[in-house]
């Protein structure tokens, strides 16, 4: 028998292409060379500017810091966002098994979501004092707060039929856990993970800042106050890479393992109706 | 095989919903007695509560007065001997078009081998051989709902129950599988209930028509469907079908349904 329509089998469904890599990197390129020019033709101070050419020298001369104190802010940052899914995954879990804790932890979640949370350092210093725990504990909050309000949309968003359906095949609550819920999750969870990166290297040096004496957010501060722009320029780059490197990461792990679209938060797709009837 | 003491009765049946303070019957009083191996279709115009019917013969939706009961112990909880699809295909993003039809045998602990080859067959009868390992989301709206259909077939079920499958086809396509579903159903005799908007569609498959009326929906006149089977568009068969549509047509505009 013919077939009916043709289904195509390869890939032209609707991808969000916002420029190819290479266009990215041409542009970044272009912003450099002009950044070069513009303080080179000037005669921009160094101190107040350096050009490109001397934070990149900077760069592979204290290579050796930065990578150390890098490291660290890595490690708090990374600590920070580990802990925040877990904890995240953890209030999930949670408000999937009972109603109770679902009432009080989506309003909570809500809530704090938009509080500006890297304000609470100053009580984060009291609670944790100063260094390597305190810097996780901010990472860990900036970022809990925000895997918390995505898992909890992801959640809201499942298809009812899709579980239903499920269910008549004699499926147990767990089953449906497990085949339809957590992989339905998945792409939206990982996607926050993404959008999670900055904030957790935000909140990382934003403690650092505070009080600390290890970290890029050291670095930067100390070298802020010495008027050495050049290695301020080099920690802010080291941390720009790593959180484009964390960010290639993970997108590299979405797109292997993840390929099927999210679940639909405004409903069930556009093209079916809501079962009206 | 149960299946030949199925019965479901439905007596005076209604479901309604708690809107603001008060109740709103969405469907119901509905009476209907369903035999065994008999293809009963209700045709209904939008928001007359029949999705709401089939779900609740389904037990996914309470029955808020009257009953439904199902004779024959298979299509009860737990074991739930029937297939259903509902409007939305709800299928598996991550699972290919076999996987999801597959996941119907494994949840059921069938034979694996066995139900793969009964599945290739269902989606040669809908012409989708080719898209066996597909991912749901790159084919049609309307394959996926036949894959959707597969998936509930696959098991044999002892009652089949449809909310709209064929809606999204093409016409001209819609006549070969409706050819083709009238095969599947005559080989494999579940008891169907199919709901639908299409008066064609409803006569051509159905042994029985309830017609509904608009929300919330009774059922307002029962046509037997007298046709030999395989029912096809053809010279001998079309007018005849033209003419249940044509009965059908009167009572919607005797209800201001239809122009």
């Amino acid at each position: 028998m013919a077939n009916t329509r043709k289904p195509t089998p390869g890939p032209p469904r609707p991808v969000h292409r916002t420029a190819r890599p290479i266009t990215i990197w041409v542009g970044a390129l272009s912003v450099l060379v002009a950044w070069e020019l513009i303080v080179r033709l000037l005669g921009v101070r160094h101190s107040s500017l350096p050009s490109p050419s001397r934070v990149l020298l900077e760069l592979w001369r204290e290579r050796a810091i930065l990578g150390r104190h890098a490291l660290i802010t890595g490690f708090e940052a990374l600590e920070g966002l580990f802990l925040a899914l877990f904890g995240a995954l953890l209030l999930a879990l949670l408000a999937a098994r009972s109603t109770g804790a679902r009432r009080i932890a989506s309003p909570a979640v809500s809530f704090l979501h938009k509080l500006p949370l890297v304000a609470l350092a100053p009580l984060i210093v009291i609670w944790f004092g100063y260094g390597y725990s305190a810097a996780v504990a901010l990472s860990f909050l900036t970022c809990f707060m925000h895997l918390a309000a995505s898992v909890r949309n992801s959640v809201d968003s499942l298809p009812a039929e899709t579980i239903e359906i499920v269910e008549t095949m004699g499926a147990s609550p767990t089953t449906v856990f497990l085949k339809v819920r957590v992989p339905s999750c998945l792409p939206s969870i990982v996607a926050a993970v993404k959008t999670s990166i900055p904030l957790a290297l935000t909140g990382a040096s934003v403690m650092e800042f505070i009080g600390s004496d290890a970290g890029l957010g050291y670095l930067m501060l100390y070298a802020g106050a010495t008027l050495d722009t050049n290695r301020l320029f080099a920690s802010l780059a080291v941390l720009l890479l790593m959180d484009l490197g964390l960010y290639y990461l993970v997108d590299a792990i979405q797109k292997r393992f993840l390929f099927w679209p999210a679940a639909d938060p405004a409903g069930t797709g556009a093209s079916f109706q809501k079962a009206g009837s | 095989m149960t299946a030949e003491i199925l019965r479901i009765q439905i007596q005076q049946a209604c479901h309604a919903r708690a809107v603001g303070a008060r109740l709103r019957t969405v469907v119901g009083p509905v009476s209907l007695d369903i035999r065994a191996e008999e293809f009963l279709a209700i045709v209904a115009p939008p928001a007359s509560g029949k999705t709401s019917l089939l779900r609740m013969i389904a037990g996914t939706l309470p029955v808020t007065s009257g009953e439904i009961r199902i004779t024959g112990a298979r299509v009860r909880p737990p074991e739930r001997d029937f297939g259903l699809v509902l409007q939305h295909p709800a299928l598996l993003g991550w699972r290919t078009v076999m996987q999801n039809i597959l996941l119907q045998a494994q949840l059921r602990g069938l034979d694996l081998a066995e139900s793969r080859n009964r599945a290739r067959r269902l989606l040669a009868w809908f012409g989708l051989s080719e898209c066996e390992n597909c991912r749901p989301d790159d084919l049609p709206a309307g394959a996926a709902q036949l894959v959707s259909l597969c998936r509930a077939l696959v098991h044999r079920p002892a009652l089949l129950l449809l909310d709209e499958p064929f809606r999204l086809l093409d016409p001209l396509v819609l006549e070969r599988i409706l050819d083709g579903f009238q095969h599947l159903w005559q080989e494999m005799k579940p008891t169907a209930v199919l709901c639908t908007g299409n008066m064609q569609e409803a006569v051509v498959l159905a042994d029985r028509v309830a017609v509904m009326s608009q929300g919330p929906g009774r059922i307002l006149q029962e046509f037997p469907i007298d046709l030999p089977r395989p029912r096809r568009m053809d010279r001998t068969i079309a007018p005849r079908i033209a003419e249940y549509c044509g009965r059908i047509r009167t009572l919607f505009q005797a209800q201001g349904i239809l122009p």
